[in-house]
């Protein structure tokens, strides 16, 4: 079964991008453009990765990553920025969940081998 | 740079005559066996006094030097001609001393000792003749007042432009870091598609060098702005224990180069862990391998060396390019300045704010020998682990 993926970016031709580059990887993917909207699907909906933006509109990517968590506890979370020293990302490292941070802009095979291996079960 | 108008205004203030420039030349022969207590009493001085001392991180190698250059500066107190060159020499002391962080007031403390030794020299002199005393008391302490207010002068010139050359970096930072980072996202999409051709678009030669011409350019861009960036934020070092030769090469292998340009990299296998900032670290190296590249015009070949001896870690980034003429090797690290028509001037005033936080020396030269091109050589000390 493919993997699960949500990608969430208020740029949207970049989430775009994104869920056409994970689409050809086999991904089923669903993008969403602000935070809120992410947390708008229906519970049952389980990513198996989440790959988010930082700062956003509204609610940031790693506040939206501490409520994920507790819907989806298995997934790999991987978060995305153009700030490479942002305070924030300390933020991101106290949650102990997020695998990798990517700078922007981003190095596509970098992503590729943070895919993870199969859907959780 | 202060002009002679400068000087000439000074002379007439201080009523300067021709003849107490003859005075101080006809003193030469009387002061002259004196020039070694003056300077050994200026240097005692010194050596008393925390925080000048503490400028002089260079060692007794540094004060010797110092010394000697004192010593010309004494002749030149006594050379009886004051005209453009004399004021040109003068000049570089109160530069200097901005240069070095040496504060002001040392220079009055410091010419209050050159002035009363010279003083006494003057009046326990035999060879002196009694009639002349006064007039050659009054030379000398006029002199001495000129030296000290063309020190002042510089001084305060060299120190407003640094202060103006802080004011403008940080206003290009704090613009320059909110477009930086705005730019990225334009980047990234761009990167993203650039993928998705390259795996799409049937593969024929010139679409692939053109796509790959695309990917390069968006990482030209990216390394300009995170040097912007890198140099806004001004941030210390944080070192860890970095696998350095590890760095060198991925950094030297990402920067994107022309087919005709050859990267030799020559490491050391040997090299030991050093603690570096990885982040910076590498924005120096590909600094520096951008730089030669840059500077090839389309062929020829860079070197990348990495070694280390007991002291210090050296790399060295060579190329074949048409090397560095004197006028641009001195301003070379400057922020802004290039000799390029589509260079930023950040990336070697970057390399030299890293290499300065790691307690580094870099040096810009011309290579040896008929190869000609520009050698940049960086060397970190080892021994920083062992200061914490």
């Amino acid at each position: 079964m493919s993997l699960e993926v949500l990608v969430v970016d208020d740029n949207r031709l970049l989430a775009e991008n994104l869920a056409e580059i994970l689409t050809d990887e086999g991904c089923h993917v669903r993008t969403a453009f602000s935070a809120e909207e992410a947390l708008g699907a229906p519970e049952d909906v389980c990513p198996d990765l989440v790959l988010t933006d930082i700062r956003m509109p509204g609610m940031n990517g790693v506040e939206l990553i501490r409520r994920l968590v507790v819907r989806a506890p298995m997934a790999t979370f991987l978060l995305m920025t153009a700030y490479t020293s942002d305070q924030i990302l300390i933020d991101a490292s106290h949650l102990g969940v997020v695998r990798a941070v990517l700078g922007k802009p981003l190095v596509v095979d970098k992503l590729l081998a943070l895919l993870p291996r199969e859907r959780i079960p | 740079m202060p002009s002679q108008r400068l000087l000439d205004e000074l002379m007439r203030y201080i009523e300067f005559t021709p003849e107490d420039a003859a005075q101080m030349y006809a003193m030469g022969p009387v002061l002259r066996p004196h020039f070694g207590r003056v300077v050994d009493r200026f240097y005692e001085a010194i050596d008393r006094t925390p925080g000048a001392a503490a400028v002089f991180t260079g060692g007794a190698e540094q004060i010797e030097r110092q010394k000697t250059l004192l010593h010309g500066w004494l002749e030149g107190l006594v050379g009886g001609v004051y005209d453009d060159a004399y004021l040109a020499r003068r000049a570089r002391i109160g530069r200097t001393h901005v240069r070095i962080g040496l504060d002001q007031r040392y220079m009055f403390a410091g010419m209050n000792i050159v002035r009363s030794e010279l003083h006494a020299a003057l009046w326990d002199s035999v060879d002196w003749p009694a009639e002349q005393a006064r007039p050659g008391h009054r030379a000398l302490d006029r002199i001495c007042d000129i030296e000290l207010a063309i020190m002042l002068e510089t001084y305060r010139e060299a120190y407003i432009s640094r202060v103006k050359e802080a004011e403008r970096l940080a206003t290009i930072g704090q613009v320059a870091a909110s477009i930086g980072h705005e730019l990225r996202n334009p980047l990234a999409v761009m990167k993203t598609s650039v993928h998705m051709l390259t795996r799409r678009v049937p593969s024929d030669e010139r679409t692939s060098k053109h796509l790959y011409r695309l990917d390069e350019q968006i990482i030209l861009c990216n390394t300009i702005i995170s040097d912007l960036l890198e140099l806004a934020r001004d941030r210390p070092a944080e070192r860890s224990a970095t696998d350095i030769a590890t760095v060198v090469s991925e950094a030297a292998l990402s920067v994107p180069r022309p087919q005709a340009i050859g990267l030799g990299l020559h490491i050391d296998s040997s090299i030991p862990t050093v603690a570096v900032d990885p982040g910076q670290f590498r924005q120096l190296v590909i600094n520096l391998v951008l730089n030669a590249t840059q500077a090839l015009d389309g062929a020829g070949r860079v070197e990348v060396r990495l070694g280390s001896d007991e002291q210090s870690l050296m790399l060295t980034v060579e190329d074949t390019g048409p090397g560095i003429t004197a006028d641009v090797q001195a301003r070379l690290f400057e922020p802004l300045f290039t000799t390029r028509s589509s260079g930023t001037g950040l990336g070697l005033a970057l390399c030299r704010r890293v290499v300065e936080k790691h307690s580094g020396t870099i040096v810009a030269k011309n290579r040896d020998g008929d190869g000609g091109g520009a050698s940049f050589e960086v060397r970190l000390p080892l021994a920083w682990e062992a200061q914490t």
